[in-house]
């Protein structure tokens, strides 16, 4: 881990109207490090992930990533920087093969656009879209529509085409939600052992993933910050209890 | 073990599919090379007709099918073409490559309008959107008597013909005009296909399918509608290049947003994303329009029922609807 963060969000906030989603959220993440985001719903989770990816503007702050001021920057220009996401519902393209789905991300910065002698453009495409099938252990999947795989093999696809982007920042919205506990594991395991250096900020209900994975876990309540720690210490952070475990000490344990 | 087995099935079907296709194809192209030997002089006519609309729906199957985008305004691009070669050939002479030329070019220009205002929106909007740009350029050509010819549209052309330099060839003949028709037909296919197959055209099936995914992933989805747009915008203009040649004149109701209407209805029984099914529901909906018509004026009434059957019965078109049927497999 270096010295200089990959992300620094400062005092960012966002209102829709009269209503506050985030104010003043700040939060600093290095690079390889894995930031669990836990919150009630409708904390804010989700808005913070949108301003992060360039899908909203904050009203007032500034998202810093790698040195540069991303706060305005486009979507596109974020994902050329490192950063992508993925989202709370599946987003896989149901018609296509996984082979398919996974070339739609490895040539989004890469000839994605080509009419004309594009066929080198899908060979190279499908060439690394295999390889990262045979390290997910999915190759036996690759020519099948993502439609026709059980829902848990969705998810794995639904990560695998924002990690074949080979991202330097992942947000995962809720990637093990509808999951069993087994392969949640199982989505986490694979995602570490297919980018070991990306940082992750992982949105998840299931607080025994987030715990067990993360290195730091950010609590958010009604659109504040209200602990950011290790999740040793977010185990006994009062404010983190009452406002998101609830029910005391025994939902945690 | 039975891994392997499923996978050299798998491959085998694949390899049946494509010589089936293969076949197919090559059959279609043997069946349109015997037409000119069977048919009169009109039924010629009308066939080229239904190669060059059909052409123009297929370019339309690029928005709808692959694009998710349903349009009211295709037969601007493609009437807008066929003015413009209209014109060109009053000029200049009406030199095959000139016309195609034209048709391309004037095509994809008004595509371009259509899509500057269209590229950002979806849907209903990108209905209602393309049907407003439409009507406006409809209008221009209804009122602009002096270079359209207004309401009565233009006639006496000069005879289609090709230079190619050494000697210049005469297509004004009904077998010449059909011939043409067909190569035309013949390239337009080949390029929406290698289009649909390119990076650009896996892209915009995926805007189709997850754009909130696909802009997640740095994509610019108006700019793969606008390409989707352009290619679409010269297929019509080549084919609307040809247009007033089929019967020596062009009129405004070329560019009406209800003959629009018609190339998504002919699209809808065609089969939506094949490609070939442009062309199959062109052949139905003027085949009715032509003969049907000489019994009754409720040719669209028939027209409407097969749509609606098409729709209930067979969603992917009617080739691929009784294919199925044929195959015994009931609804696909």
């Amino acid at each position: 881990m270096s010295d200089r963060p990959l992300l620094r969000i400062g005092n960012v906030g966002i209102a829709f109207g009269g209503l506050k989603v985030l104010s003043d959220v700040s939060l600093t993440l290095n690079a390889g490090e894995v930031l669990g985001l836990i919150g009630p719903n409708g904390a804010g989770k989700t808005t913070l992930f949108n301003i992060v990816t360039g899908f909203l503007r904050p009203s007032h702050g500034e998202v810093v990533f790698d040195g540069q001021d991303i706060t305005h920057a486009r979507t596109a220009q974020r994902v050329r920087m490192g950063i992508v996401r993925t989202f709370q519902k599946s987003m896989v393209f149901p018609d296509l093969t996984v082979l398919e789905n996974l070339g739609l991300a490895l040539r989004a910065g890469d000839g994605g656009y080509a009419w004309w002698g594009g066929s080198a453009v899908l060979t190279r495409a499908e060439v690394r879209a295999r390889d990262i099938l045979l390290r997910a252990g999915m190759y036996d999947r690759a020519r099948r529509p993502v439609a026709s795989l059980s829902y848990g093999e969705q998810r794995i696809v639904d990560v695998l085409i924002s990690l074949a982007t080979e991202p330097k920042l992942l947000l995962l919205d809720e990637p093990t939600a509808g999951l069993s506990k087994a392969e949640g594991e199982h989505l986490v395991a694979v995602i570490r052992a297919l980018c070991p250096e990306t940082s992750l900020i992982l949105v998840a209900h299931d607080l025994d993933i987030v715990f067990s994975v993360c290195d730091r876990v950010a609590v958010l309540d009604l659109g504040r910050m209200i602990a950011c720690d290790t999740p040793a210490a977010i185990r006994a952070h009062e404010g983190a209890q009452a406002a998101y475990l609830g029910k005391g000490k025994e939902a945690v344990q | 073990m039975t891994e392997t087995v499923k996978a050299f099935d798998a491959a085998a079907a694949r390899s049946t599919q494509v010589n089936r296709r293969i076949a197919c194809v090559a059959g279609l192209l043997v069946l349109a090379a015997l037409v000119p030997f069977a048919a009169s002089d009109y039924q010629l006519r009308f066939a080229a007709e239904i190669l060059i609309v059909g052409t123009a729906v297929l370019s339309l199957d690029l928005l709808v099918g692959f694009g998710g985008l349903v349009s009211l305004g295709h037969a601007t691009l493609f009437g807008g073409a066929a003015y413009a070669a209209a014109v060109a050939a009053r000029a200049w002479g009406a030199d095959l490559t000139l016309m195609v030329g034209i048709g391309i070019v004037t095509g994809m220009a008004m595509a371009f309008v259509t899509g500057i205002v269209v590229m950002r929106t979806i849907a209903l909007f990108f209905l209602i959107l393309t049907l407003i740009v439409g009507q406006i350029f409809w209008e221009i050509v209804f009122h602009w008597r002096s270079v359209t010819g207004g309401a009565d549209g233009l006639r006496g052309l000069p005879a289609l013909e090709l230079h190619l330099g050494f000697t210049t060839l005469d297509l004004s003949s009904s077998r010449a005009l059909y011939i043409t028709a067909a190569v035309l037909a013949f390239a337009a296919w080949a390029v929406a296909r290698s289009f649909v197959n390119a990076p650009a055209g896996r892209a915009l099936i995926g805007t189709r399918e997850r754009q909130l995914r696909m802009s997640a992933l740095g994509y610019d989805i108006a700019r793969i509608r606008m390409m989707a747009l352009l290619a679409s915008g010269a297929i019509a203009g080549a084919a609307g290049a040809l247009y007033p040649f089929v019967n020596q004149y062009i009129g405004p109701n070329s560019m009406h947003w209800t003959f629009s209407a018609m190339m998504v209805v002919m699209l809808v029984i065609g089969g939506v994303g094949s490609l070939y099914g442009a062309f199959i529901g062109a052949a139905i909906c003027l085949g009715i329009q032509t003969y049907i018509s000489s019994y009754t004026d409720r040719w669209q009434l028939v027209v409407g029922l097969i749509f609606v059957l098409t729709v209930l019965i067979m969603p992917r078109g009617i080739v691929h609807g009784v294919g199925s049927l044929m195959r015994g497999k009931g609804k696909p």
